[in-house]
């Protein structure tokens, strides 16, 4: 990959990955820490990573890198320490339900979240999931199914409340 | 493997759908399926809302900062590296035989001469040709004729050389000659070739040609040079030199002086010798020699 290449990748990838990292970090420096470290990796081996495979490569860096720095900042409780007014406790915010399943997100075990975000922010095939996060087409297959039953449960639930 | 849909695991069918990883006779089977269970249509539209869409509004703010250079500079044309290595081995061919062979002057000595040739198939049969091993020549004294040239040249060419050198010779020959043609990009001057009678040629091109045809030397002077011709002998030979280190190591490794008109010769008289002292440089492709007679 030549430098004009990195630099589009810049400009094609840099917000997704960001957008990625964001839902797992709550604080924003931190994202843009990891995104722009995920760069940093990118541009020192840019000679050896093919256009084609820039951004799986961008994705699967990022992510590794956010894995580093929660297990480093002892972040890890991020599920635990939901807003409590994600659970559902209060009627004004289950009228957004685009709002709802967002929060809904957060109480999704950590894996199941990044295939979730990965399939629907990204598009990516069970397989480029597998390839990022380290897991097999079957696996990613099986969290993706529980995540969104665990979402869908979770409308299911504020629909009767309301 | 034919999957069949029911009440345990329609919840499976149904991310599949949403996900898109049904095949067409699977959807029929949901959609048959939902006909027998409306209520579950609604639960059909809640895994459908768990497809999340990005927050565009969330941006990696400063990309400016990731960019790198792009160093203009580094991507060049072909042409331009052309001329520039050129330049440069130019520059150093100029020094190099300026120390060389222009210090002292010495009436004998010829200037330094350039030797290419275009690329075409007459070029492999010129490489295959004139590389091959030293042909008779014995220059002055009217000594050689062109048919002792020619059986010589023949009996060499056919004799010497292995299928597999030849072949080599031709690949050398085509990488001249394709090195040529960048030397062509880069001078607008054509190269003159001057051999010792004087008669002042453009640019060597070898016709397509084989012993038994004349040796078209210089079609831009429309003047065909044959080989019988004795003028052209040492022409002939000169074009044979100028393929650079190859062909001059392969007269110096001619073991029998007396065909070798670039070794030792003693005169006609018998007294003394005339020394011909050769060098051969092969610069990006492009072979330039200078020769010298030492005369005892």
């Amino acid at each position: 990959m030549t430098a004009k290449e990195y630099n589009q990748a810049v400009g094609m990838w840099a917000d997704g990955v960001f957008r990625f990292i964001r839902k797992n970090l709550q604080n924003e420096d931190d994202a843009r820490d990891v995104v722009q470290n995920a760069f940093e990796i990118l541009w020192k081996n840019h000679e050896n990573v093919q256009f084609e495979k820039v951004k799986s490569y961008l994705f699967s860096t990022a992510y590794h890198n956010m894995i580093d720095h929660i297990r480093k900042n002892k972040r890890m409780d991020y599920v635990e320490t939901m807003d409590e007014s994600a659970k559902g406790g209060t009627a004004e915010m289950q009228v957004d339900v685009k709002e709802a399943i967002e929060k809904a997100l957060e109480k999704l075990p950590e894996v199941q979240k990044n295939c979730v975000l990965l399939r629907d922010y990204e598009g990516y095939s069970y397989d480029e999931i597998g390839e990022i996060l380290q897991l097999n087409a079957s696996q990613v297959k099986v969290y993706i199914f529980r995540a969104r039953q665990a979402l869908k449960e979770y409308l299911v639930s504020i629909h009767h409340l309301i | 493997m034919k999957r069949d849909i029911n009440i345990n695991n329609y919840e499976e069918w149904m991310v599949e759908h949403i996900e898109g990883a049904l095949n067409p006779a699977e959807e029929s089977q949901l959609a048959e399926f939902l006909s027998f269970h409306p209520e579950l249509r609604a639960e059909l539209d809640m895994f459908s809302q768990t497809i999340l869409k990005p927050d565009t509004s969330i941006v990696f703010e400063g990309k400016d900062a990731l960019l790198q250079k792009e160093e203009a500079g580094r991507v060049i044309t072909m042409a331009s590296w052309v001329r520039y290595t050129a330049a440069a081995a130019a520059a150093v061919c100029v020094l190099f035989f300026g120390v060389q062979f222009f210090r002292g002057a010495d009436t004998s000595h010829e200037p330094l001469q350039r030797y290419a040739y275009t690329q075409s198939d007459s070029d492999v049969s010129a490489a295959r040709h004139t590389m091959a091993p030293v042909a008779e020549v014995k220059k002055g004294n009217g000594i050689t004729t062109g048919k002792e040239i020619k059986n010589v040249y023949t009996a060499s060419n056919n004799n010497t050389n292995t299928p597999a050198e030849r072949e080599k010779m031709i690949t050398h020959g085509m990488t001249l000659a394709s090195l040529h043609s960048i030397n062509n990009s880069i001078t607008s001057e054509p190269m003159i070739y001057q051999p010792e009678n004087g008669i002042e040629l453009p640019e060597m091109q070898f016709a397509q040609h084989n012993t038994e045809q004349k040796l078209n030397t210089n079609a831009l002077m429309g003047t065909n040079i044959s080989l019988n011709d004795n003028n052209s002998i040492v022409d002939w030979w000169n074009d044979a030199m100028a393929l650079g280190d190859e062909v001059g190591t392969v007269i110096n490794e001619v073991k029998d002086k007396e065909i070798n008109p670039f070794r030792k010769k003693e005169n006609e008289d018998g007294t003394g010798e005339t020394k011909v002292v050769t060098r051969n440089v092969s610069i990006f492709g492009i072979s330039y020699y200078s020769r010298k007679k030492v005369h005892n």
